[in-house]
Order: C-alpha cells, then structure tokens, then sequence
C-alpha cells in the first residue's frame, strides 16, 4: 500500500503525455480580469461610515450604559448631599448686611430687613475640602424678594452723614435673665428637715 | 494546465483552477522564497491546493479505516495500448475523492501522510481510498481489455 504499482507508474507517465487544452488566451484573460478587480478594490474591509455592524452596536450599547451608570452615580451622589446636609435656620444665623442701593453705609431695619443664612454646613470630608468649593445654599423664592428701598428724603441720606448703627436683635444682650425652675416651687421646699426613722421605731 | 487537468473533472474546471491559482500566485508571488524551492515546485504546490480545494466544494472526505490490503493485478499492456485521454477519463470517474487521493498518491508523489494533512483526513483513510481507487480502476481496465 505504501509503494506505488508499476502499472500505477504507467498511468503516472501517460498522464504526463496528456495533452493541454488550447485555452491559454482565454484562461490569461480570466487571470487579467481577476487581477484588474483585485487591484481596483481599494480595501478587502473598506470603510463604511453609515453602516454599522454588530459590534458596533455592542460598543454603542457599552458605552450608552457606562454613560448612564456614570450620571446615575453622580445623580445618588449628590442626591445623598442634599439629604446629608440640613436645612439652613434662620433664626440661628447671623444676619448677613445687606447692602443699600446706593452703597453708602446704610443699614437695614431689624424689623425691614431680610436675613439671610449662612452657606449650609457641608459634609466635610478630605476630598471635598480639597476639591469642592462650597455649595451655595438653594436659592428660595423668599431671598429674592426685594428689599424695601430706603426713602431717599431721608436726612442721613441727604446729607451723607454716617448713620447711627443699629444692631440686630440677635447681637443685643438680654436685658434679664429667663427664670429658671418651676414656678411655685420655693428654696424652701429644699430644705431638709429630721423625721422620725422607721428603723428606731419603738415596738 | 495538465496538473489541473489531472484533479479537475472536466477541462472547464481546469481552467478554474488554472486561472485562481496564477491569481494567488500572482497575489502571493512577494512571498516566494528561492532558498526554500524552485519556482516551478511552488507554482505546482499552489496549482494542487487550488484543485483539491475545488475537489473539497464537491465532496466530502468521511472518515474510513482499512481492514485488508488487496493489491490489484492489471496489465500493464492494456494500459500502455490506451490512450491517455482514455486513462484520464477513467481516473475521472472515480469518486471525488477517491481520485484526488488516487492522484496525490500515485501521480504526484505525495505520501498518505501528506494527503492526510491536506485533505483533512486520517492516514488509513487515505489508503482506504487508494485502496478503492486501485479497485475501480482494475474493473474498469479489466472491462477495456473485454
């Protein structure tokens, strides 16, 4: 099986004497064609910029999600600042002057003007210490309200005199102090007095 | 054109073959490198993979063991009394590929291990088929001589 037969070697040597087909002018013409299409290709994978395959569309869809899981992320994020963060109290917090119209050094009313709070206290980690600037608080329809103008016929006005500062309830001491305890119960009612003790009790 | 001649089964698929392989070749010809070959020897081995890649478009090579070795007895008068378009014809009525294993083996000179390797097929396989084709022909020859 492993050697070829003699009569094998015969089939072999007539095959070689086999004549060829006239057809090199018409198989050379094929070949020319061929080689014309091939090099007339300009790319085997050209371009195409309006159709997009199948893993084109997986990279878009990839991408679409991290863009999403992204916003997602920074949405919870600050999210979770806002509730974080308290509500600013305006009772608590210093009045902020607000200046006049015309810049001088006039000064609201305690009972005209509009207190402003204080920037609400930020979570305060080291990371937003070193790179978030402080969050302004919401803007409230309240602090856009406009400050009632000062009538210009006033004196101090006229004669660009300094007013007389007039200070904040906030800042003025209190002029008594608040009782303490419950009413009704007097120093006397502390006082301890002897009684008779059970465990000296005669039988 | 006569190597194509040999695996193709009739002179319009020769020329197929004759022409994707001068295309191949002219595609791949920055590849050739003398130290390995000749020219001619590449040429032929590119014209062979084309023709048993058309012979694997139309046919397929199921895997075969064989069980005992007949070596068939012809005459070697009838076939050198034939003509070889005669002998060609009968190589050509073997099955697809039966014949491509006959040629490889007993024309081209490849070894059954080689056949395996490119047809995709087992040794034994491979000498099955020579084993079919070396039948088929002794029938057919047989036949001529009648």
């Amino acid at each position: 099986m492993n050697n070829t037969t003699p009569y094998e070697k015969l089939i072999a040597a007539k095959l070689e004497e086999m004549p060829v087909p006239d057809m090199a002018d018409s198989i050379w013409a094929s070949i020319d064609m061929q080689l014309d299409a091939v090099v007339d290709t300009p790319k085997e994978n050209p371009v195409q910029p309006f159709k997009i395959n199948v893993k084109g569309w997986f990279t878009i869809a990839g991408v679409a999600l991290l863009i999403g899981a992204i916003w997602w992320y920074i949405h919870s994020q600050s999210s979770a600042d806002k509730t974080v963060t308290p509500a600013p109290v305006p009772e608590k917090t210093a009045p902020v002057p607000v200046a006049p119209a015309d810049s001088s050094s006039l000064y609201p009313t305690p009972g005209n003007g509009t207190v402003l709070p204080l920037p609400p206290l930020m979570k305060k980690d080291s990371i937003s210490v070193i790179d978030k600037l402080p969050q302004q608080p919401p803007v409230d329809s309240i602090h856009l309200q406009p400050i009632p103008a000062i009538p210009v016929d006033s004196p101090a006005v006229k004669d660009n005199r300094p007013q007389e500062r007039v200070f904040d309830s906030i800042y003025v001491l209190p002029t008594h102090k608040k009782p303490r305890g419950v009413k009704g119960i007097t120093p006397n009612d502390y006082r301890i007095s002897v009684q008779k003790d059970s465990t000296h009790k005669q039988p | 054109m006569a190597i194509a001649m040999r695996y193709a089964a009739d002179t319009h698929e020769a020329a197929d073959i004759l022409t994707q392989a001068f295309v191949k070749m002219f595609r791949s010809i920055h590849t050739f490198d003398n130290t390995k070959g000749n020219f001619h020897g590449w040429l032929k081995r590119i014209i062979i993979n084309e023709s048993l890649d058309h012979i694997k478009q139309r046919s397929r090579f199921t895997s075969l063991e064989l069980d005992t070795v007949e070596e068939p007895v012809v005459n070697n008068d009838i076939i050198e009394k034939t003509d070889a378009a005669a002998i060609l014809e009968l190589v050509r009525q073997l099955p697809p590929a039966t014949h491509a294993v006959f040629v490889l083996y007993a024309i081209d000179g490849y070894t059954h291990k080689e056949i395996g390797g490119q047809l995709g097929i087992s040794e034994g396989t491979s000498k099955w088929h020579l084993s079919e084709a070396r039948k088929i022909l002794q029938q057919k020859i047989t036949a001529i001589k009648n």
